[in-house]
């Protein structure tokens, strides 16, 4: 396998994993995960090795999620988007026939209702909530990631629970 | 502290950044506090729900579809890079640069550069390529990054051929 094939093995499952915060269809989320790795490949020349891969690799993951979903948001063709499969608590089914059939059958309430929730926050603080909190990065990876001070990250992190809960309100009592 | 200030803090506490006094103070109001215990223990759980949500693992192998795109990509992206890269233009234009180089840093009727002073500047060189060779080193993930460029300088020319 070439070098760049052992990273894309290293990494695809946290990438896509990300990708999938982003984007509920399954199939478009695999799409857009191999799109960003696709462009890391075209950009290798670009990384510095003063910073982690992994960390640049998330960069572009993030940056191609979030333009994925502009993208289908200024088509008019698209009458359901993501975001609005998500508010009403639906995914997509996939037809990719090795996806999780559970996954792909029914979300429970309680992730339907986070995934909704987190759909309706702006891109930074959807972005600070992903990577910490559901991914697990820790504030010194997201600062590097993003590219902006530790001290922003946990300011993000923050506010994005706070809208996250206000925006559950009591949706999320009933769920959680 | 007041019940404002503590759900200022709810968010730093349950991840552990919350030190020393206002740590204290904050436990000490919500052990008095039902409403911020309850915002509390509200916060732990969604942070639970949250992390609970991540570590998904992708349902295909996302390498084939990557090889196809890049491999449909390769001639338009290597082409102009692999002409830079040829010996017989790369190197009469490291030429040039170390001409223009020297041309800037000795200007005409000056005298020469002080010895002490370029071997500093060689050891200062040699310090940052021995820095970059021991990231290389120390981190697997950029040995492959450069595996994977040499690869496509060394395709290209076998291309050439």
């Amino acid at each position: 396998m070439d070098a760049f094939g052992i990273l894309v093995e290293r990494y695809q499952d946290r990438i896509y994993s990300t990708v999938h915060n982003y984007i509920a269809n399954p199939d478009d989320a695999v799409d857009v995960a191999q799109d960003a790795f696709v462009k890391a490949y075209a950009k290798l020349r670009t990384f510095d090795a003063s910073s982690a891969f992994y960390t640049w690799l998330y960069r572009i993951a993030v940056n191609t999620a979030i333009d994925f979903l502009r993208r289908r948001k200024s088509r008019a063709a698209d009458s359901l988007d993501d975001e609005k499969y998500s508010a009403v608590g639906f995914e997509p089914a996939s037809s990719n026939p090795r996806a999780n059939p559970e996954r792909v059958a029914v979300l429970n309430e309680e992730t339907k209702a986070l995934k909704a929730g987190i759909g309706r926050l702006s891109n930074k603080l959807r972005t600070a909530l992903i990577l910490h909190d559901v991914e697990g990065l820790s504030q010194e990876e997201v600062a590097e990631i993003l590219r902006i001070p530790v001290g922003t990250v946990k300011s993000r992190v923050s506010r994005a629970r706070s809208e996250l809960k206000a925006l559950l309100g009591r949706q999320l009592g009933d769920a959680l | 502290m007041k019940c404002k200030d503590v759900r200022n803090l709810i968010s730093d506490y349950v991840d552990g950044s919350l030190h020393g006094a206002a740590e204290a103070e904050l436990e000490s109001h919500i052990d008095e506090c039902p409403a911020c215990r309850s915002e509390l223990h509200e916060m732990a759980e969604l942070m639970a729900s949250l992390a609970s949500m991540g570590g998904e693992k992708s349902p295909v192998d996302l390498w084939g579809g990557v090889r196809a795109k890049i491999t449909s990509a390769e001639p338009a992206r290597r082409s102009w890079w692999v002409w830079v890269t040829r010996p017989l233009v790369a190197v009469p234009a490291a030429g040039l640069v170390a001409l223009f180089a020297i041309a800037l840093i000795r200007p005409s009727g000056q005298a020469p550069l002080d010895k002490g002073l370029a071997r500093e500047y060689t050891y200062y060189i040699g310090s940052h390529w021995r820095l970059q060779r021991q990231q290389a080193f120390v981190d697997p993930d950029v040995v492959l990054v450069r595996a994977e460029l040499q690869k496509s300088v060394i395709t290209g020319e076998t291309e050439k051929q």
